[in-house]
């Protein structure tokens, strides 16, 4: 039996932006601090931490990263590397996974930061070698300097796009189209003319960019990929005034050897559900994602609470200064005297965050017509939307009744993948309501993890183990 | 009794879907409801094993019309619900379990059935992967596997194309009675008109009838499970523990198997279970107490299995009763029926519950004994 027991005052799940700061905060604080994350290592998303430091064009970034887990640690924060939570009870209790052996934490508190990933939908071709988010085009290009591809289309909803579209072109690739579903960059614009405390920021993410300008397409939307056992050529179309792709509208682009692919994040909700910690639903929030009392991150469920894109997708800005709130209240639950964190602050980040994503307009409709027939929807377990479509006809009318019927959702990513472009197709398709729709609802684990960690780990857990 | 015309069915599990299925061929007009989609509490979450082995003395005839009954659906329905004839195995630990062992094979084999003690020599031939510290286990190859939510909705889809009307996503709140006689049921979307109504609600059949005056003795118990991802084929039928006087493993249960899909499914139970009141539609995590069992029970006898990942556990529930047994009959005002009580076996006995109600409400001879499951042994249930 490999397991290690640690009974701590707070465990932050999570070692991205809001992850880092609450654990900063709460070790501060005087907490004894355990940070837990899956990577290699901590930085989450935004402050993603390549092997060989802080250089290429996300330096200042990596920079900040550097700087916010240098803090932690020299705060006392403890951070374990390659430790994925797959399991958690309101306790509370958290085992993880460290490569083959069980790490179980018996913490006062919890700060859940687990952040976001990629929300894809499918469309015919998506399953194609070379099509990728661009989340994990991103990863490539940041952490292995390798290149998703040499000549790449980029496309789907959001700053994200940018972002990645000036650091691939810096990296060498070449950027042959940026699809960008939104009608026009102009509310974007606008809004950041409002806030020109970001006009610094805003600047060095357009300036990468610029050279770009032609190759945008706005108010468009990639409607197919093709190509024998490689993505070679992407078919994009013009989205029409009834938020439908216009198939007159159609530009097909030819030597293509990677499709990036995104509309925006999808919180991973999957380990505070298993706490049950209480959600809400808001399809430009990310679709579901936990509910908290935003002056001090607390959940539905007392001891947890949370930071971050975990709470609603809104980037690193509000993440930060949430996850300061999250931390110093964890630490107060834990008994330590703490402040509260800088609750303006944040609502001024959030305002920056909601303008952003108000000024883009993700095609929800156009995306759940996207699939034909014999388009695979659940990757894992290979249902094409006819399989979904006939299990809607036969009374399936929810996440739960399409994976009973179909077992979309029943493989091993259990729906975390496909949940968004099912709940569209059935929006567009079949009227139901993406909300009511719901999600395959998260079990223990949390992720698939072998038997003997899991037996190890819950061991490891009991009263006076 | 016999009772003509219509007749709601409360509660589209397999109980309900089988009795939906009888009584529409018995020539009643039947509506069958359900509070959600059908299957969707324990029977689309069951392990669907069909067996006679080691499961019930008192109850053997009716387990053999039931199995047969389920062989002649597969052919009826042309495999509809992917019956399996794997088998049954029963292990022993403790040589002191294998006359417990010969005891069921005795009597099963003088009802016309086919178990037999397997050597460790044989049972490596049967089911090679189970290697672990076994002195012997006993084996009854006519026991069998279905797909669970296939064989809800296939049952379900016959009674519709014989006539019976299917609702989905529509609760039964209250029973109305009139002059001691049931006139109907109400439902959000208005009051259903009926002769007879049949409550098929699972743990929470109790609840629906308690205002009629009718006690149940049903309570709900957690019935949990755990599944790996896809293996390639290890196991080839569905293994189970050997009745036992011993304590640990032995006094509980255990059943393990392999879905169509690859999917290892496991669970071993050592203690109790039962839920609070009114638990349902909250669905509560796994235990860990029972999680930790099931992973040990797993890996002590296919010890290759160690390394395998856990992709998802799940909790139902499912209905007890002080013996173990359905409670199937009529209760309470004149044209109220149950048939619940599945206590954790009632898969396999759906069709014999089925054959009692479409009997009982016809008015004529049931084709098998239905006295075990007389809501008349438990007198405050107030059996008509
Ligand atoms: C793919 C992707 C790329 C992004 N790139 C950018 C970018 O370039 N610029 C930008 O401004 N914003 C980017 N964002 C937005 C980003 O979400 C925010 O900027 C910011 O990183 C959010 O901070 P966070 O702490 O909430 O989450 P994250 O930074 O996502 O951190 C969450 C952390 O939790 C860990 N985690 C999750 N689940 C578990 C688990 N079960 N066990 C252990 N650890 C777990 C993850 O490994 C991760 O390190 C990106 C988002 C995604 C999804
Ligand atoms: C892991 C596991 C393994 C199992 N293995 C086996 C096995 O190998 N062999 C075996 O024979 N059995 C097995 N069982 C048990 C078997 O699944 C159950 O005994 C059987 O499914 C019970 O069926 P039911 O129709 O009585 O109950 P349920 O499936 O609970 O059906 C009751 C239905 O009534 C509905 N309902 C409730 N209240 C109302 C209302 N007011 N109005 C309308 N509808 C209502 C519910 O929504 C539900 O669909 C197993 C169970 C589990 C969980």
């Amino acid at each position: 039996m490999s397991a290690t027991r640690i009974d701590c005052d707070i465990c932050i799940v999570g070692g991205g932006p809001a992850g880092l700061s609450a654990a900063l905060a709460a070790a501060k604080a005087g907490a004894t601090v355990h940070l837990l994350d899956l990577f290699e290592r901590p930085g989450g998303q935004y402050f993603m931490q390549p092997a060989a430091g802080a250089h290429g064009p996300a330096r200042r970034q990596i920079a900040a990263g550097g700087r916010l887990i240098a803090a932690a640690r020299a705060a006392g924060v403890t951070v374990h590397e390659n430790a994925e939570v797959f399991g958690a009870y309101a306790d509370p209790v958290i085992y993880a996974r460290v490569g083959e052996s069980a790490l179980t934490l018996r913490p006062k508190a919890v700060v859940i930061a687990t952040g976001a990933h990629d929300r894809v939908a499918p469309f015919p071709g998506w399953t194609l070698p070379g099509v990728m988010t661009p989340g994990a085009g991103q990863r490539l290009a940041k952490l292995h300097g390798t290149l998703p591809g040499r000549r790449v289309v980029l496309a789907g909803c959001g700053p994200f796009l940018m972002v990645v579209a000036g650091q691939l072109r810096a990296a060498g690739c070449d950027v042959l189209r940026v699809v960008e579903a939104t009608p026009s960059p102009r509310a974007l614009l606008a809004g950041i003319a409002r806030h020109p405390a970001r006009w610094g920021e805003a600047l060095r993410l357009l300036t990468p960019v610029a050279p770009l300008a032609g190759r945008f397409r706005f108010g468009a939307v990639v409607t197919a990929a093709a190509g024998d056992d490689h993505v070679r050529s992407v078919t994009i179309a013009r989205l029409g005034a009834d938020g439908l792709p216009d198939e007159r509208a159609r530009e097909t682009i030819a030597d293509v050897d990677a499709l990036l692919v995104g509309h925006g994040f999808r919180p991973s909700i999957e380990v505070p559900r298993l706490l049950g910690c209480a959600i809400d639903f808001d399809q430009d929030a990310g679709g579901h994602h936990l509910r908290i009392d935003r002056a001090t991150g607390a959940t539905s469920v007392p001891g947890i609470f949370a930071a971050g894109e975990v709470t609603g997708v809104a980037g690193a800005r509000p993440a930060l200064a949430a996850g300061t709130i999250a931390g110093l209240a964890a630490a107060r639950h834990a008994g330590f005297a703490a402040g509260k964190g800088d609750e303006r602050a944040l609502a001024r980040a959030l305002d920056f965050a909601l303008m952003l994503r108000r000024a883009y307009r993700v095609p929800y409709r156009a995306l759940g017509r996207l699939p034909r027939p014999e388009t695979v929807l659940c990757r894992c377990e290979e249902i094409d939307a006819a399989t979904v479509a006939a299990a809607h006809a036969d009374g399936a009318r929810d996440a739960a009744g399409i994976k009973l019927w179909t077992r979309a959702g029943m493989g091993p990513c259990q729906g975390r993948g496909c949940g968004f472009g099912l709940g569209l197709q059935l929006a567009e398709t079949a009227g139901l309501d993406p909300a009511a729709f719901g999600a395959n609802p998260s079990r223990f684990p949390a992720r698939p993890v072998p038997l003997s960690v899991v037996a190890d780990a819950l061991a490891a857990g009991e009263d006076g183990a | 009794m016999g009772v003509s015309g219509h007749i709601v069915v409360a509660g589209a599990g397999i109980t309900g879907a089988a009795t939906a299925l009888a009584l529409t061929e018995a020539g009643f007009a039947v509506t069958l409801l359900d509070r959600a989609a059908a299957g969707s509490a324990v029977s689309g979450a069951s392990l669907a094993c069909l067996g006679t082995h080691m499961s019930s003395e008192i109850e053997l005839p009716q387990l053999i019309w039931a199995t047969r009954r389920w062989a002649e659906w597969d052919r009826r329905f042309a495999g509809a619900f992917h019956y399996r004839r794997c088998g049954q195995i029963r292990f022993i630990e403790h040589e002191a379990d294998i006359p417990v062992a010969e005891h069921w094979i005795a009597l099963e084999r003088a009802a016309g059935l086919t178990p037999e003690l397997l050597t460790r020599e044989r049972l490596r031939r049967v089911e090679p992967a189970l290697t672990g510290p076994l002195v012997a286990a006993s084996w009854s190859p006519t026991d069998a596997l279905v797909n669970p939510f296939l064989a809800v909705r296939c049952l379900i889809s016959a009674a519709v194309a014989a006539g019976a009307r299917f609702r989905s996503h529509c609760p039964v709140e209250a029973i109305d009675v009139a002059g001691g006689r049931v006139t109907g049921v109400v439902t959000p979307g208005g009051r259903i008109a009926a002769d007879a109504v049949v409550v098929t609600g699972g743990p929470w059949t109790a609840e629906l009838v308690a205002p009629l005056g009718v006690a149940l003795p049903i309570l709900p118990r957690k019935a949990q499970c755990l599944a790996t991802i896809r293996q390639p084929v290890t196991i080839r039928g569905v293994v189970g523990g050997c009745k036992s006087d011993h304590g640990g493993v032995d006094a509980g249960y255990t059943q393990i198997q392999q879905s169509e899909a690859g999917q290892i499914l496991f669970n071993t139970v050592l203690a109790g279970g039962l839920a609070e009141a009114g638990a349902q539609g909250h669905v509560p995590e796994v235990d860990r107490r029972f999680v930790l069992d099931s992973i040990d029970t797993l890996t002590r006898l296919f010890p290759a299995l160690r390394a395998v990942e856990l992709l998802r556990s799940w909790v139902r529930y499912e209905a007890v009763t002080p013996d173990d047994r359905f409670i199937v009959g009529a209760v309470g005002p004149a044209g109220l029926l149950v048939a619940a009580g599945d206590n954790g076996t009632g898969f396999c006995r759906a069709p014999v519950i089925g054959e009692v109600i479409a009997a009982a409400l016809s008015g004529r001879p049931c084709a098998i004994d239905s006295a075990p499951y007389d809501p008349g042994r438990f007198p405050a249930a107030g059996a008509t």
